[in-house]
């Protein structure tokens, strides 16, 4: 038994010295890597009137020190009615719109706010808001934002493409009017396949005639039914047993659902 | 020809009065009283011209003697050769009771909701020619008489258990449908028939030639059992359900088939004889240089069976106007992706690609008037192979072209996911470009049905004045 412990203590000692090891190694290769790209360091604002805060988190080092600083500067409007986050990231294993979910509510819960990501990854844009932020800036106008956005991403002119976003939620918050041409374009041409159709259900339902229905000829004619003498008798009976499905019966409640705080929402574009 | 017994002048059948009346002296007689061969009464045949065209043989007949210039079916404009005739005599007749001028305002009523119609087929002046026509129907009667014995049972849950009662069940039926009519000309399409139907055989009349005074009949050429099925399926299925719902039944789920033959044995079902009867159509040409559109009114009834063409321009600026207030709709309340607008545009072209094929379908059946039982009816006596396989004017043409290179360039774009929306507008347009086509297509080779010449409805003849 003692033999086995000594054992067993040389093992994890040898274990332990290999991590050591490794760790090294690895803090040496970082430091090495970090000699060959730039990673900026988050900005953070917090406005002394309202509370609300500023957070540039530019992990895919997409704008340069000045770029950062002008956006900055751009997004404090927003810190009003909510906190503002600029995010930029390279790798991402979920949906964008996850990423801006999950990143938001750990910094402020469901606290008022608009989060703009750029996912390098996935290669989208996608606004994220919440609290009275999403009252405003709602999915649809998310949607419109980052479609007026997104050809910027494309050209590679990041931070025009998250300060257009910024101003226009700027805008928006601000009570006034964004260009949605998206909308539109889409309503326009949605509305004329639509138009199209009924009216073309419509001119077929003018122009031709019904046939008369089994109904109306009976009515037309003259007609006589009747049964006499009628006679019903039980012949025999049978019987199953077959208890009621517990599970298919079920009623009662239906467990609730939600309820509570609701989580914002957003909408995104590929770029 | 019925003479005035005050002038000598010709007695035509008044619609308003029920009368046969003389136009010179306003002499009103009673058409049973007015008879020209008592000997033809009784033989069950009455005198008629017959007139035959001797371009295509085509006949129609009338009790009048006055030639007709051209022929109801080929349009030739020889005179028509015309012979006396004893035709059988039918049993009844429904008199025309709707005027001329009140099959105009009926027609005139239908066209005002018939939005994309042509203007100069609502304008009033281009009515050109009505003409009043007895069609021939066969009037079957059905019924059912005798002991009914059947079985039917009731399943209920009680506890655990389920418990299914069997019962047997008897009565005696007692039921008849009398004058289920279908038409017995060849020429009369059945989809015009069952449109126009139905006709209220309660106000049939004993049959007397005076009352086709000033009109032209049709010649019965389809035999009386072609129908028959039919006729009996409608009593069959009535008094099924009439069964299936008296108070000691209704609970419970009948076991016996509700096949014709089915039913046949179980209700004891017997048709008699069918009768022969005359009953009332207008036939109306409407007509303004190429334009022209038909319409068929039931003469008892007034009811209306018109194919009214399709204006292209009219359908295609009244979508043009549906589409702002459904954009201002759109707008309230939806924010579309342009990949959800293409998404929607795909499923909308490929709906009308499957309106297209269903539609053309059933055009083709009308115009080539394959569902038409009597025409079939008539074609097979005559043995004629050369209409068979042949293509219509109205079949040619691929309009679903339109919407099927929508959906395949729509499919397209989807896998190759391009980034710029401009792709997906792109398609959308392309599918609403497809969808027009078409749809336009469709309603072209309607208007092609709508508007050609069918010779039941170009009869010369008869009382324009009636």
């Amino acid at each position: 038994m003692r033999k086995h412990c000594t054992y067993m203590k040389i093992n994890s000692i040898a274990m332990i010295l290999l991590l050591i090891g490794c760790l090294s190694f690895s803090l040496t290769a970082h430091a090495e890597s970090d000699t060959d790209s730039y990673e900026p360091e988050p900005i953070f604002w917090e406005n002394p009137e309202t509370g609300y805060q500023i957070l540039l988190e530019d992990d895919a080092a997409l704008l340069d020190s000045e770029e950062r600083a002008q956006l900055a500067e751009e997004m404090q409007g927003i810190t009003t009615y909510g906190n503002a986050v600029f995010l930029t990231t390279t790798y991402n294993s979920y949906s964008a719109s996850s990423y801006a979910r999950d990143f938001y509510s750990d910094l402020f819960g469901h606290d008022s706010g608009t989060l703009f990501l750029i996912d390098m990854d996935n290669r989208e844009i996608y606004i994220f808001s919440d609290g009275a932020v999403y009252r405003t800036v709602t999915k649809s106008y998310a949607e419109s934002i980052t479609d007026n956005v997104y050809s910027y991403a494309s050209k590679g002119n990041y931070y025009r493409c998250a300060s257009e976003a910024f101003e226009q939620i700027n805008t928006l918050l601000a009570g006034q009017k964004i260009a949605q041409p998206m909308k539109y374009i889409s309503n326009v041409l949605l509305a004329l396949i639509l138009a199209t159709l009924i009216n073309y259900f419509l001119a077929m339902r003018t122009a031709g005639s019904a046939k008369a229905s089994s109904k109306e000829i009976l009515n037309s004619i003259s007609t006589h039914f009747s049964f006499r003498n009628t006679q019903k008798w039980l012949t025999k009976q049978d019987k199953v047993y077959s208890p009621p499905s517990s599970g298919s019966s079920g009623g009662g409640h239906s467990g609730g659902g939600g309820g509570g705080h609701s989580s914002g929402g957003g909408g995104g574009h590929r770029f | 020809m019925y003479e005035c017994p005050n002038c000598g002048g010709n007695l035509k059948f008044d619609i308003a009065s029920q009368q046969l009346k003389c136009d010179y002296c306003l002499t009103m007689k009673d058409p049973y009283e007015v008879t020209k061969d008592k000997d033809a009464e009784e033989s069950n045949a009455f005198d008629v011209t017959v007139f035959t065209c001797p371009q295509c043989g085509g006949e129609i007949l009338s009790t009048d003697t006055s030639v007709a210039e051209f022929c109801s079916f080929c349009g030739a404009s020889t005179i028509l050769d015309s012979r006396i005739s004893k035709e059988k005599r039918p049993a009844y007749i429904i008199p025309f009771q709707q005027t001329k001028d009140a099959c105009k305002e009926i027609y005139l009523a239908k066209m005002k909701h018939a939005i994309f119609a042509p203007n100069e087929l609502k304008d009033k002046k281009y009515i050109d020619s009505f003409r009043g026509i007895y069609i021939p129907y066969w009037a079957y009667t059905i019924s059912h008489k005798g002991h009914i014995h059947m079985t039917g049972k009731k399943t209920y849950q009680r506890g655990d258990y389920q418990y299914t009662d069997h019962y047997g069940l008897s009565g005696d039926i007692d039921a008849c449908y009398g004058d289920l009519s279908y038409d017995a000309s060849s020429s009369f399409s059945d989809t015009i028939s069952e449109q126009i139907a139905p006709f209220d055989v309660k106000q049939t009349k004993k049959f007397t030639p005076s009352f086709l005074s000033g009109f032209y009949a049709d010649t019965a050429d389809v035999g009386s059992d072609v129908y028959k099925d039919d006729a009996i399926k409608i009593a069959n299925n009535s008094s099924y359900s009439k069964l299936k719902n008296l108070p000691d039944f209704k609970d419970l789920t009948l076991s016996s088939g509700s096949s014709n033959s089915d039913l046949n044995t179980l209700l004891h079902t017997h048709c008699d004889a069918p009768e022969r009867t005359l009953y009332p159509v207008w036939f109306m040409s409407y007509r303004k240089g190429d334009r022209v559109a038909y319409a068929t009114v039931n003469g008892q009834t007034g009811k209306i069976a018109a194919d009214i063409p399709v204006d292209s321009k009219k359908y295609i600026l009244g979508s043009l106007l549906l589409a702002l207030p459904i954009f201002l709709l759109l707008n309230l309340f939806f924010t579309f992706k342009p990949t959800f607008t293409l998404g929607v545009s795909v499923v909308l072209a490929i709906l009308t690609f499957v309106i297209h094929m269903s539609e053309v379908r059933k055009i083709n059946q009308r115009d080539q008037r394959t569902d038409d039982r009597g025409y079939l009816f008539q074609q097979s006596e005559k043995a004629d192979s050369s209409q068979k396989g042949k293509t219509s004017s109205a079949a040619r043409g691929g309009g679903s072209f339109g919407s099927l290179v929508a959906v395949i360039i729509a499919v397209l774009i989807f896998i190759i996911n391009p980034v710029a929306d401009f792709w997906y507008y792109g398609g959308t347009i392309i599918a609403f470009i497809g969808i027009l086509f078409t749809i336009i297509a469709i309603i072209r080779k309607y208007n092609i049905l709508a508007t050609r010449k069918l010779p039941q409805f170009d009869r010369t003849g008869g009382d324009d004045r009636a």
